[in-house]
């Protein structure tokens, strides 16, 4: 059973790798992208500061402070974190955003097709996420991996921890 | 009951794969209170930090203990232990431990590696190998392998002296690691704070706030980092900084909107977006407004349309537009309107550097060299070594196309001085190009080209050097083909203008200068380049008495720059000689006013023969001595 699972995990990684990792670089083409994430953080913070209770107050003391002084650091940080954000990727375009405005619209149409290119991402399709958590999804994300090492290192521990749960049963 | 005993090796090597999984086991485990650790970093609060760090050495230890519980009890030994075929059994009757058994044992094993790991070395101590954790669980390890451990009296001494020193040197080094990664914490929660503090006043630019100081209106922040930035006074962080301000703050948008299409310009789209913002938030004849479209102008290179509407906002217009205006009078040859507006802006000490700068270099474009020379000497002062023998250098060169003497000027000299400690500019091809002719200017000097191609890189230097040594050797023609090369479109344009100003001096008759003549004829008549190559054909020509082609060609530079009272009188000189008497009557009569006598050789005379041709009475000529002073 656990050489099984190995089996099946490496020939799935194999066979889907090219689409994967296409579908991966549309995302981290976004994410490479510093003006992007720079203004997404201020937006980010915008959204935190206006969103009342939902986030912690460690959260909303680092939006207040980079809205406050537009701190280069603070303001990357949240950038990267929105992405992460359940909250915020589902509700972050409906927000009415205040300041440049041609920035907000730029972002406004490059969060969009960031978006797009996650539905279309491999990963995220078959992985399990807390927006994403079908039933399906708690099978899938078994066999999903990022790279070769990701791979590697799980079949590794596969084989350990399997092979003894798999005597033990 | 006799025991099979592990090596000592094995026991170790055991030890050693356990740890490496509960590693991997652990991180992925742990990952919400890293990223925790992480967010907690950038608000730089030590307690909490700390109190994480604590929290994720804890959950370490329940992971060890959970996993050490869990492979003892379900198959008496865990995966480590199991590569190397050791088992962990009762001490009473050799079973497989139950849970509690298991449990205790795990407990106390993870007991004593949180103090340094020294009460494992009770393994040294008995007969059975059996330390303190394996002595509270009643439990042995035992191995099912060929090969065992026979503990004998007097050497485990040595052995435990041995693990001893590597336990404490391993000890000694998590140690240190964990004060220097201390260390580190402090000193990154440390600049985090200092960032935080210097960012009090870090939402506002210093160098604004020194300008407004002394700035002689009543105008925004941005309105004099907009300057500042015009002027590369400050760079687009500092107008980034300012126009986050202005936004945070929705004061005056419309220029915000339009510092950001500065500051945003390396992305074409975002720019002309912000452009087209700036007339969407103020009135269509706002300064602001007027000044976006001013762009489009620019982008086109359409000058005279940039012109007109520089026209239109200049009188009332802020710093900012006053000083686009000076760059673009510059551009277009419009001297003495950019000295108008200098002398306006004149005010701001923040300022100095650029209106200095742009004050000696009109005054050169309306050939008021003095002046010029004055200015420049006054600016420099100021200025830091790289931008001084930058500007040196700009005069320089022109001070020596003109006439070698002036290697003595000051901004030579300034230039010379400024090359000895920063060699490393001599990369750049204007500076490269003033230092060659500075050496072969200086009197009584030998260029040596060898150390000149050392000092300079670059294949075009190492061409025009390689060019200008044959001339100096008389191979004129191999010099010839070298410079006709560098001349080319695709080679440097700083060094292909210089290699066409001497090839023409080279070539000996018209017909071999023909190619440049073309070349020189599809230049673009307005810039410097153009009228400098000019001058060296004409001069060229003169020397080879095709007195009619240099009238021709006089005339036309002329119509460029018709202040160039120098050039003014060779050409009449020259159409005199051309025997085209009527036409230098001409240009001479119409220029009378703007033509005063002067050391120009053969001007005088010409002038006085000419106004004895055409029946105007020749003022008495004083003596020969005091014309030539």
């Amino acid at each position: 059973m656990t050489w099984m699972l190995i089996v099946c995990n490496i020939l799935i990684f194999f066979a889907f790798y090219p689409e994967q990792r296409r579908t991966q670089k549309a995302v981290e083409d976004f994410i490479d992208k510093d003006s992007f994430i720079m203004t997404q953080g201020l937006i980010f913070a915008q959204f935190i500061k206006e969103d009342g209770m939902t986030y912690s107050e460690l959260m909303r003391k680092i939006s207040k402070q980079a809205l406050d002084n537009g701190d280069e650091k603070k303001v990357r940080f949240l950038g990267q974190l929105a992405l992460r954000d359940v909250n915020f990727m589902k509700h972050g375009l409906q927000h009415v955003y205040t300041g440049d405005v041609v920035m907000i619209d730029k972002w406004k149409h490059d969060f969009q097709n960031y978006a797009s290119a996650q539905e279309d991402n491999f990963n995220y399709q078959w992985g399990l996420t807390h927006a994403n958590a079908h039933l399906l999804n708690w099978f899938s994300y078994q066999f999903v991996h990022g790279d070769i090492f990701h791979v590697l290192n799980n079949m590794v521990f596969l084989l350990i921890f399997g092979g003894a749960i798999e005597v033990t049963i | 009951m006799k025991w099979r005993l592990p090596t000592l090796g094995d026991r170790l090597a055991a030890v050693i794969i356990d740890f490496g999984i509960l590693g991997l086991v652990s991180s992925l485990l742990l990952a919400p209170v890293t990223r925790q650790i992480y967010i907690t970093k950038h608000i730089g609060d030590k307690s909490e930090i700390a109190l994480l760090y604590l929290l994720s050495i804890f959950l370490f230890v329940l992971i060890g203990i959970l996993y050490q519980t869990f492979f003892v009890w379900k198959q008496g030994c865990t995966p480590g232990q199991r590569a190397f075929r050791i088992r962990v059994v009762n001490l009473w009757d050799g079973e497989q431990p139950g849970l509690m058994t298991a449990l205790t044992r795990a407990i106390f094993w993870w007991v004593d590696t949180m103090l340094c790991g020294f009460p494992h070395l009770a393994v040294f101590s008995n007969t059975q190998r059996r330390p303190m954790h394996d002595r509270l669980a009643d439990t042995i390890v035992t191995t099912i392998g060929k090969q065992t451990s026979q503990p004998a009296p007097g050497n485990h001494w040595v052995t435990a002296g041995k693990i001893a020193v590597v336990f404490a040197f391993v000890g000694c080094i998590f140690v240190f690691g964990f004060e220097l990664l201390g260390k580190y914490q402090q000193i990154e929660a440390l600049e985090s704070w200092q960032d935080e503090l210097a960012n009090l006043g870090g939402e506002e630019c210093a160098d604004v706030s020194d300008a407004k100081e002394t700035w002689p209106e009543d105008v925004s922040r941005l309105a004099v980092a907009m300057a500042l930035f015009s002027a590369e006074v400050v760079g687009s962080e500092c107008l980034e900084l300012e126009a986050y301000r202005a936004f945070k703050l929705n004061e005056e948008l419309d220029l915000a909107y339009l510092t950001r299409a500065f500051s945003r310009n390396e992305d074409a789209d975002l720019s002309d977006a912000y452009l087209k913002k700036v007339c969407e938030v103020s009135k269509p004849d706002n300064e602001t407004c007027v000044f976006s479209q001013l762009i489009e102008s620019w982008t086109e290179k359409n000058w005279d349309a940039a012109t007109e509407i520089f026209d239109s906002i200049l009188p009332k217009s802020r710093a900012y537009v006053k000083i686009w205006a000076i760059k673009h009078f510059e551009r277009t040859k419009q001297f003495d309107r950019e000295l108008q507006l200098i002398e306006q802006l004149g005010a701001r000490r923040a300022l100095a550097g650029f209106l200095g700068t742009h004050r000696a270099v009109s005054l050169w474009g309306l050939h008021r060299r003095d002046e010029a020379r004055a200015a420049l000497a006054a600016t420099m002062e100021n200025m830091e070594v790289q931008d001084r023998v930058n500007l040196a250098s700009w005069f320089c060169y022109r001070e020596l196309l003109d006439d070698c003497g002036s290697v003595h000027h000051a901004s030579c000299s300034s230039f010379a001085e400024g090359i000895d400690d920063n060699q490393e500019i001599l990369a750049q091809s204007g500076v490269a190009v003033t230092m060659l002719r500075y050496e072969e200017c200086r009197p009584g000097h030998t260029v040596n080209y060898k150390e000149l191609a050392d000092m300079v890189p670059g294949d075009d230097a190492a061409d025009l050097l390689k060019a200008s040594e044959m001339v100096k050797a008389g191979k004129s023609k191999v010099a010839a083909e070298v410079l006709k090369e560098l001349s080319s479109p695709e080679r440097d344009r700083v060094y292909a203008a210089d290699a066409q100003m001497r090839l023409v001096t080279i070539l000996n008759s018209e017909q071999e200068m023909g190619e440049v003549i073309e070349a020189w004829k599809g230049m673009d008549h307005s810039v410097w380049e153009w009228r400098r190559l000019g001058r060296s054909i004409f001069d060229r020509f003169m020397a080879l008495g095709l007195n009619s082609q240099a009238f021709a060609l006089g005339q036309q530079i002329l119509e460029a720059d018709p202040l160039d009272k120098s050039l003014f009188k060779d050409v009449v000189v020259a159409g005199y000689r051309a025997g085209l008497k009527s036409e230098a009557w001409s240009m001479l009569s119409e220029q009378t006013a703007r033509a005063p006598a002067s050391a120009t050789e053969g001007f005088p005379q010409v002038e006085t023969m000419l106004k004895e041709e055409f029946n105007v009475q020749p003022k008495t000529l004083p003596p020969k001595e005091s014309r030539d002073k």
